[in-house]
């Protein structure tokens, strides 16, 4: 068994709502609706409906295996699997979760290039973030729930500017509804569940909550801040861009945010998005929090030392990854391993946890 | 130890950002518009508007006049560079408020020119496009006494057009929004010279990036009616040859609603319009002649609409997304066959309006 965590380390389980939103908001919310209008046209927020419910569903399944498992994946995967394949499985959760931040960061570095500095050079602005998140992740599990509590109050502005490209909406554009063949309902919601796969993080920050199974109201409460949000940006894309136009835009969001103008600021864009620079913040702390906690838990190595090499493993590789194209190929890459851990890894690991209980080998295993 | 090791390390970060090359507002050349002018089937020539200081000085601010730089070649890009060559400051776009386009240049299709802007970060959403009916260079280079500053009378002319009289708002966003929706056709303002002033001479009307005709700014008011959700104008009408009225600030809107005839789509657009007679030539005001104004000017808009409605049904323009409308009531909507059926669609005018009050004098 772990050690337990001490109890001013713990958080609570209000937290977990801050902790699921900012893991799914993120660079995703600039490009998503762009994706879901390829495979569904503008009945594409339909799909942003079912896949978020898909996803509570998900994280009712998460917390089934935690709750019974009571520990970290890491424990879970240990009990069940057996240590050495165990381990092995949760390196490789771990490694994605890795991977998943480094795609944040990256395609993050991107937005700032191409809107804002376009001559800045991808290190300065990774070598930023890895500092910020060092310093945070450093103070251990709490400021980086601080971090996520501030990410999401600012991701709220996001409900401010829309209401600036209003102006220009045509909301007949909506019409007529379910007008998509049912054989596009299906690629629509896989591709849109990609968007809320956040909610992995649960299971390395599972012990850091006060009465954990408490929480999962919270998780749920957050997972659905998510799907309003999401529905909200892809409505005002879809009225604000006519199709053909919003298949030739990569951040429809920030496209939308050109046309706010403020009194005092010709264009919100520069405002919003050193903004959105700090929703983006939670992702990568909280990512390397957990990635630097678990390797720590199978290899009993030092937290500390993990995350500095973690990091320069994050800054090497962001160096590395420097065109459009590639950044484009990591995305795909990360967002297919991800659906496959969620939708074949956890259910499987859901029916292990079930027949082992049947069997009672459960009980024997604890112990030892 | 360890935390100064940690803050020298975090301060020498601190300034190694400051590598990014500053752009300092004196050292750029902020261009304020833009022409694009037709030359021959393969090139155009662009001139841009740079604002220049002269005279300025700590106690006098000086006037501000505009100077422009052209060049000639084959795509955007390669204008850019030789522009770049021509100015001794940097340019930059993104304080760049209306782009213009020469008649001729319009009608061979305008969208690459377009594109390169929309690829642009650094360019605004609301940037205005508009056509000229001359050459834009001379326009540019041209300077009128009431404003020193061509491309800022240019911009202002246009925004006080469109949000007080019969101009419906249009800026890039709008053009591409129209340019790539199906059943719908794309309008820019349409400038050109009377005497020696610029004026708004009504909307340039396109068959997807092609200029194929023009409507007046009469027509405009109509125009805006039709595809603005809520839209004000001017409007005036005649009773006799002395006697008649002119409508400041006339609210209109339309609905559409879709039947089917003989399995043909018929469009109804049911125009409500609501206004107060703001200058009358006659004698009296009475309520009698409210009314007939009412009347008259009920009639006059569904004639004067229906000869819009014609008009470019006969020149297989939709700017005024009647494919739009039928689109979206219709499922499984169909680009090619809507294009077939287009130019003999029946469309019903229906005309409402109310008159709220005559001025402030009997």
């Amino acid at each position: 068994m772990q050690q337990p965590i001490p109890a001013r380390n713990l958080v609570s389980p209000v937290m977990v709502l801050f902790l699921i939103n900012a893991m799914q908001v993120g660079v995703g919310v600039l490009g998503f609706p762009r994706y879901v209008a390829e495979d569904m046209e503008y009945d594409g927020w339909i799909a942003v409906i079912v896949s978020g419910l898909i996803t509570s569903v998900m994280i009712w399944v998460i917390y089934d295996i935690l709750k019974k498992g009571n520990g970290d994946i890491i424990s879970i995967n240990k009990e069940l699997f057996g240590k050495w394949l165990g381990h092995t499985l949760s390196f490789l959760l771990l490694t994605y979760l890795l991977s998943v931040t480094m795609v944040v960061l990256r395609t993050f570095t991107e937005v700032i290039q191409v809107w804002i500095f376009p001559n800045l050079s991808t290190w300065a602005i990774t070598a930023v973030y890895c500092l910020l998140a060092y310093y945070c992740i450093v103070k251990g599990f709490r400021v980086v729930v601080g971090v996520c509590y501030f990410g999401v109050l600012l991701s709220l502005i996001t409900y401010l500017s829309l209401i600036g490209p209003i102006e220009f909406m045509e909301v007949r554009a909506l019409l007529p509804v379910f007008n998509q063949p049912a054989d596009t309902y299906l690629p629509a919601i896989r591709t849109m569940v990609l968007s809320y796969l956040g909610i992995k993080m649960v299971f390395i920050f599972y012990p850091f909550i006060k009465k954990p199974e408490t929480s999962l109201k919270w998780a749920l409460l957050g997972n659905a801040l998510t799907i309003f949000m999401y529905l909200l940006v892809s409505f005002a894309a879809f009225i604000y861009f006519s199709p053909n136009q919003l298949s030739a835009t990569i951040w429809p969001l920030l496209t939308m945010w050109q046309i706010i103008e403020l009194p005092f600021l010709e264009r919100f864009e520069y405002l919003a998005i050193p903004i959105w620079a700090l929703v983006i913040l939670p992702n990568i702390c909280l990512g390397l929090w957990a990635t630097s906690r678990g390797y720590k838990l199978i290899f009993s190595i030092n937290q500390h030392q993990t995350l500095i090499v973690l990091l320069l493993v994050i800054f090497c590789l962001s160096i590395v990854f420097n065109t459009r194209d590639l950044i484009d190929r990591l995305n795909t890459i990360v967002s297919e391993v991800g659906f496959y851990i969620t939708y074949v890894f956890i259910p499987i690991l859901w029916i292990v946890q079930k027949l082992r209980h049947k069997g009672g080998s459960y009980e024997t295993n604890q112990s030892g | 130890m360890k935390r100064i090791k940690v803050v020298s390390f975090l301060f020498s970060m601190l300034f190694l950002m400051g590598c990014v090359p500053t752009e300092v507002i004196d050292e750029l050349q902020l261009i304020h518009a833009a022409g694009y002018d037709y030359i021959d089937g393969e090139q155009v020539e662009a001139t841009v508007s740079v604002p220049s200081y002269k005279g300025a000085n700590q106690k006098n601010p000086g006037v501000i006049e505009s100077e422009t730089i052209s060049a000639i070649g084959n795509t955007s890009k390669d204008i850019r560079s030789q522009m770049d060559s021509k100015s001794p400051k940097k340019l930059e776009n993104s304080k760049l408020a209306s782009v213009l386009y020469s008649r001729k240049l319009s009608e061979g299709g305008i969208f690459e020119l377009i594109d390169t802007f929309s690829r642009d970060p650094s360019v605004g959403q609301r940037m205005l496009l508009l056509v000229y009916e001359g050459n834009t260079r001379s326009l540019l280079e041209s300077h009128l006494t009431i404003e020193p500053e061509i491309s800022r009378y240019i911009t202002e002319l246009v925004e006080q057009n469109t949000e007080y009289t019969d101009l419906p708002k249009t800026n890039i966003h709008v053009f591409l929004y129209r340019y790539h929706q199906e059943g719908m056709d794309p309008f820019l303002p349409f400038l050109g010279m009377s005497e020696d002033k610029l004026q708004v001479k009504g909307l340039a009307i396109f068959k997807g990036d092609k200029m194929v005709s023009t409507i007046s700014m009469d027509e405009s008011f109509l125009f805006k009616a039709l595809v603005e959700t809520f839209s004000t104008g001017t409007y005036e009408i005649q009773l006799d040859k002395e006697d008649y009225a002119t409508f400041m600030n006339l609210k209109a809107r339309t609905k559409y609603s879709l039947h089917y005839e003989v399995g043909l789509p018929v469009l109804t657009a049911k125009v409500k319009a609501e206004g107060a007679l703001s200058e009358y030539s006659g004698k009296t005001l009475d309520e009698n002649k409210i009314q007939e104004f009412q009347v008259k000017l009920k009639e006059e808009l569904k004639t004067e609409i229906e000869q819009l409605v014609k008009k470019f049904q006969e020149l297989d323009v939709d700017p005024l997304g009647l494919g739009f409308q039928v689109k979206t009531r219709t499922r499984d909507w169909d680009m090619d066959r809507w294009a077939s059926l287009y130019p003999d669609l029946k469309v019903n005018v229906e005309v409402e309006t109310t008159i709220t009050h005559g001025g402030i004098s009997e």
